[in-house]
C-alpha cells in the first residue's frame, strides 16, 4: 500500500514543484548558465583552445553539479519548509503513511535533477557533435548524475527534517555542498596520495574525476568504477535511512524522537 | 664474492631506457600513455620531456603534470607516462635518467608523435542552441505561471 501512496506523493509534490512553482524559474537560471557556458566555449578565442571532448566534459560537470544544487535546494525545502508555512498539518492529516510522504518527497526532489539533465542534453548535443562524445556523456551524466542526486538530496531531506527553520536548513544542505564542491576545484589533487583519498571519500569530487576519466581520458567505462563506490555508499546509506527513520522524520517539530 | 660481482656489475653497467613505442599520432586533446623500462641504473630520477620537431614553443607543464618519477636501485622499473598532445605537429617525447649519485644523463631513444589539428567547436550551431533553450523554458515558465491563476475561478465555485 505504502508503494502506491509514495507515487500520489511524488506527483503532488511534482505538481506543486513544476506548475506554477519555483522549478520551472530554477531551471530558465539554469538554462541561462549553460547557454552563457557554451556560447564562451564555442567562441571565445582563450575558451576554443579546449578540445572538443574537454568542453563536453565541462558542460556534463557544470550539469550534474548545478543540478545536484538545485535538487538539494528543493529538497532542504521539503519539510522544514512545509513547517514553516504552516502546511505539514494538513498533509499528516491525509490517508498517507508518513514513510510514503519522506519517499514521495525525495522523488518529487529528484524529478529537478531529471529536469536538469533534460535541459543539457541540447548542450550536449551541440557541443560533442562530430566526436561520438555527446550520447556517452548524456548517458554517463544520467547514470553518474541519478546516484549523486539521490545520495545528496536525502541528505538535504534529513536536514530538512531536523530543523525546525528553512533557512537554516537551506543554509546546512549549501554549506555541504560547498565543502564536497571546494576541493574538485584542484586540478591536481587525484594525483596525489592524500588527494586521490580525499576524491574518492567525496562523493562529488569520485564522480566528477569518474566523469572526466570517461569523456577526457577515454578509458573504459569499467576500468575506474572505484571511484564509484562513495556515490553508491552515500546513496544506499541515506536512502536507507529516508526510508527506515521516515516515520520519525515527518513531525511537527524538528528532529528524531 | 659473488654478492660483490653482483653488487660491481650494477654499479658499473650503463643503464638503458627502453621505449613500448617508436612512434605514435595523436589529435590535438588526446591523452596518450608510454610506458618506459629502466635498466640496470642505480638510484635516480627519470624525467619526461617533450621538443618540438618544428621548432614551437613547447611548455611541459601544459603535456604532463608528473614529468618526474624516482626510480629505485637494481632490476628493471617499468614507468608509465600519461600526457596530453596539446598542440599540433610534430614532436619528440623522450625520458633522461639523472643518476642520484651523479654522473652523466642517460637518455632514451625519442618516441615520435605527430599531432593532428583538431577543429575545435562550432560557433554557428552553438548560439541557437544557447539562445533557444532558455527562450523556450523561459516562455513555459510564463505559460505555467498564468495557468493556475485562469484556474482559478473556476475551482473556487
Amino acid at each position: 500500500m505504502t508503494g502506491t501512496r509514495w507515487s500520489v506523493v511524488a506527483e503532488q509534490e511534482s505538481r506543486e514543484l513544476w506548475i506554477g512553482g519555483r522549478g520551472p524559474v530554477l531551471v530558465f537560471g539554469f538554462s541561462l548558465l549553460l547557454s552563457a557556458m557554451t556560447y564562451l566555449a564555442a567562441t571565445n578565442r582563450a575558451m576554443n583552445f579546449l578540445e572538443q571532448r574537454e568542453a563536453v566534459n565541462l558542460t556534463a560537470q557544470v550539469g550534474l553539479a548545478v543540478g545536484v544544487l538545485l535538487t538539494v535546494v528543493v529538497s532542504a525545502d521539503a519539510i522544514s519548509g512545509e513547517r514553516e508555512r504552516g502546511t505539514l498539518e494538513g498533509l499528516l492529516l491525509t490517508p498517507v503513511s508518513r514513510r510514503a510522504i519522506v519517499v514521495g518527497k525525495l522523488a518529487a526532489a529528484c524529478t529537478m535533477w531529471l529536469a536538469c539533465l533534460v535541459v543539457t542534453l541540447p548542450y550536449l548535443w551541440v557541443l560533442g557533435r562530430g566526436v561520438a562524445g555527446a550520447g556517452q556523456a548524456a548517458l554517463l551524466t544520467l547514470v553518474v548524475g541519478t546516484l549523486v542526486a539521490i545520495g545528496l538530496g536525502g541528505i538535504g531531506l534529513l536536514f530538512s527534517a531536523w530543523t525546525n527553520s528553512n533557512k537554516t536548513s537551506l543554509a546546512a544542505g549549501l554549506l555541504l555542498l560547498l565543502v564536497l564542491f571546494a576541493p574538485t576545484q584542484l586540478p591536481a589533487l587525484p594525483k596525489t596520495g592524500v588527494g586521490e583519498v580525499i576524491t574518492r571519500v567525496n562523493p562529488i569530487g569520485s564522480a566528477l574525476h569518474y566523469i572526466s576519466q570517461i569523456l577526457v581520458s577515454r578509458r573504459a567505462w569499467t576500468q575506474d568504477l572505484s571511484y564509484l563506490v562513495a556515490p553508491a555508499v552515500v546513496t544506499l546509506v541515506v536512502t536507507g535511512v529516508v526510508i527506515l527513520a521516515g516515520p520519525r522524520l515527518v513531525r511537527l517539530t524538528a528532529g528524531l524522537r | 664474492m659473488i654478492l660483490l660481482t653482483f653488487l660491481a656489475n650494477v654499479a658499473l653497467a650503463d643503464p638503458t631506457i627502453t621505449m613500448n613505442h617508436d612512434q605514435l599520432t595523436a589529435v590535438s586533446g588526446q591523452t596518450l600513455t608510454v610506458e618506459s623500462v629502466v635498466s640496470e641504473s642505480g638510484p635516480a630520477i627519470a624525467h619526461l620531456n617533450v621538443v618540438s620537431l618544428d621548432g614551437i614553443y613547447v611548455d611541459l607543464e601544459d603535456w604532463s603534470q608528473d614529468v618526474t618519477q624516482p626510480v629505485p636501485a637494481g632490476s628493471d622499473t617499468q614507468l608509465d607516462w600519461e600526457f596530453q598532445a596539446v598542440n599540433p605537429g610534430r614532436f619528440a617525447v623522450y625520458v633522461v635518467l639523472i643518476p642520484r649519485a651523479g654522473g652523466a644523463l642517460v637518455a632514451g631513444p625519442p618516441v615520435h608523435v605527430t599531432v593532428s589539428r583538431r577543429a575545435t567547436l562550432d560557433t554557428g550551431g552553438a548560439l541557437p542552441v544557447a539562445i533557444a533553450v532558455p527562450a523556450f523554458i523561459g516562455l513555459a515558465t510564463l505559460i505555467g505561471r498564468r495557468l493556475p491563476l485562469r484556474r482559478e475561478p473556476g475551482s473556487s465555485t
